[in-house]
């Protein structure tokens, strides 16, 4: 790994980590547990197209763990590991097939993905199969969240790397 | 490249219509008046709450923190939390089966089931 | 950067070992008394207090009635044939005796020796012969149990046994102390012997369920200030030569009591009433209950008989609930 390459990818970590706890400080844009803008994926997207999968991962993975801690939400840190890996996987798995102009569908998958890994661990842990009866609502704000962060990621995409 | 997007906006349009016509058919006539408080998946409280005459509130506690859930005739909600997000207060009032109050942070949830035959006791039940 | 994953694991491990459980706020207690075990749950500022003060209240009364115990009351009063009476057995005796008169002796506090013999306090069951039991039937009539108010005569060797009776007396009593502590929701339950106070916290009354003999409830009903206590052959028996023989004796008879009733429930703001009514009642049967039951109208029966029919007085039929088809018994 040279030195460029390790310069970046802990600048898209440290700018993942302030995206992700300034988000946490924000008011909620639903008053229903889950619905977040993830605006942090906006990075790991960017570190996936401009390097690929392992140093995607690792940008995602301390970001999570070191995310939670300093936002004092280690409770919600299974959550978030368990949205987060899943997304992960389904956006590895698209990168490749789709073409680079779709990213924002990539970013509609992976949110999907992750709010429904969301809705199963939440289920799980609270014993409460009724958790999933949001759903419906949490895929359509994926959706729409996944869209946004996804054209975000585009665009950066775009001035970056040219 | 339009032409894909544009399928794929397609795609993603019909999929949050159906999810939307779920969520509005799930809701509607949902009825129901025995509150369930689950802490950490066990049942802390069963609540009729069509024989609730004066509202009054509950405190649950959990290592995290704290929950203050409002009990009022035929509705439920958390008044108060400490937990980060305070989602579960923001949620609102519920008054049917549709949707739990979640507490993720302190893994408190608060449902409405249908009332069937929960018992306090058991009588001849006993160990003789 | 592997070092720092790792360090980051161990970390997370660390984190995630937390969460544990504490209870929302009522006052519990289990108490083992009288060969069972009793459940006490009160809710008010007090409850705590009023708890112990109904345990100290429960071995007390214990101590007092137990035949097992050699320096009980009752075991002094048995050595001797008779003797004074403490205020506590003046009012079993008094309550006891009420409703042997209303059902001729269906009801016996001179049973024991019957039950001895039958190994039912032994627990070496055994069944015996009918001469023995011919030869020991004219000790177990109630009528050889004189009471003058403050003082108890045993005639042709009869022996005094409150235990028919005892546990709803005690119920009776837990609930008064309860009271008095200024606790006014509650709800015990003294080895199956369920006994309410006031309403739960959030208005709504106590809901008692009723065990099914054949396992799981036959039905369940609201109770306000209520003893609910249920009979049934199937709480204690044993198996001999193919038959059953449970441990509820007819005091006719010397053997257990066969009256097409399987499961008796009395529901009554006395609990003391209640728990001799049971035994009385399914020694009966339901003709003879029901008729009981007009004459007295304090309170509700659920019966079962041998067949599964549930049958209820109408004094339960707003509340009592059952997955079970059910006849409800009007006064007309």
């Amino acid at each position: 790994m040279n030195t460029k390459k390790l310069t970046r990818l802990s600048l898209l970590t440290a700018l993942a980590l302030i995206i992700f706890i300034v988000e946490a400080q924000l008011p909620p844009i639903a008053p229903i547990p889950g619905i977040k803008m993830g605006l942090a994926n906006i990075i790991t997207l960017v570190a996936l197209y401009m390097y690929g999968p392992k140093e995607a991962f690792t940008v995602l993975f301390l970001r999570i763990i070191l995310g939670n801690m300093f936002s004092g939400q280690v409770s919600a840190l299974m959550y978030s590991a368990a949205g987060g890996v899943f997304c992960f996987a389904v956006m590895c798995a698209l990168y490749k097939i789709l073409p680079r102009d779709l990213i924002w569908v990539v970013s509609v998958f992976g949110a999907i993905a992750h709010v429904t890994a969301q809705v199963f661990v939440a289920a799980l842990i609270t014993e409460t199969p009724a958790v999933f009866w949001y759903l419906p609502l949490l895929l359509v704000s994926a959706v729409i969240t996944g869209a946004f962060t996804g054209l975000c990621a585009y665009y950066c995409l775009k001035r970056w790397n040219k | 490249m339009l032409k894909s997007n544009i399928k794929w906006v397609l795609i993603f349009a019909l999929l949050c219509v159906l999810c939307i016509t779920l969520h509005i058919v799930h809701t509607k006539g949902k009825s129901g008046k025995l509150a369930v408080i689950k802490k950490d998946g066990e049942t802390v409280k069963t609540i009729d709450l069509s024989a609730v005459s004066e509202p009054y509130e509950i405190r649950i506690e959990s290592d995290n923190g704290y929950n203050i859930i409002y009990v009022e005739k035929g509705k439920i909600s958390i008044k108060d939390a400490d937990c980060p997000d305070r989602l579960c207060v923001k949620q609102g009032t519920i008054e049917n089966g549709a949707y739990p109050i979640v507490c993720l942070p302190h893994r408190v949830t608060v449902s409405i089931e249908k009332a069937d035959g929960e018992v306090d006791a058991v009588s001849g039940g006993g160990a003789e | 950067m592997k070092k720092i994953i790792y360090m980051l694991s161990a970390l997370l491990a660390l984190t995630s070992l937390c969460s544990c459980s504490t209870p929302v706020k009522e006052a519990q207690k289990t108490v083992y008394a009288m060969g069972t075990v009793m459940e006490l749950r009160a809710y008010g500022k007090n409850a705590d207090a009023a708890l112990s003060a109904a345990e100290d209240e429960i071995t007390r009364l214990d101590a007092l009635l137990s035949r097992g115990f050699v320096n009980s009351e009752i075991s002094e009063i048995n050595k001797n044939g008779g003797g004074e009476v403490s205020a506590d057995t003046k009012a079993i005796l008094q309550k006891g005796i009420k409703v042997s008169d209303k059902t001729d002796g269906a009801f016996d506090m001179c049973i024991a020796p019957l039950v001895d013999l039958w190994g039912f306090y032994s627990k070496e069951y055994h069944v015996p012969a009918s001469a023995e039991i011919a030869e020991i039937l004219p000790k177990t009539d109630y009528n050889n149990l004189i009471f003058g108010g403050e003082s108890v005569n045993l005639k042709n060797g009869a022996e005094l046994d409150t235990g028919g009776i005892a546990k709803g007396y005690l119920s009776n009593r837990v609930i008064d102390i309860f009271k008095e502590n200024g606790v006014d929701s509650a709800i015990i339950s003294l080895g199956g012997n369920v006994q309410t106070l006031g309403k739960k916290a959030d208005g709504s009354l106590w809901r008692v369920g009723i065990r099914d003999p054949e396992g799981g409830l036959l039905g369940t009903l609201e109770a306000l200030d209520k003893a609910v206590i249920t009979s049934g052959g199937y709480q204690r028996f044993f198996e001999e030569d193919g038959k059953t023989y449970h441990h509820i004796i007819d005091p006719q008879t010397g053997m257990p009591a066969e009256s097409g009733l399987v499961s008796v429930t009395i529901i009554s703001s006395d609990g003391a009433k209640a728990d001799a009514l049971s035994t009385a009642v399914f020694v009966l049967g339901k003709d003879k209950g029901v008729t009981l039951w007009k004459n007295e109208g304090d309170f509700d029966m659920v019966l079962m008989t041998d067949e599964g029919n549930i049958f209820i007085t109408e004094g339960i039929k707003d509340t009592f609930q059952s997955d079970y088809d059910f006849s409800l018994i009007t006064k007309e």
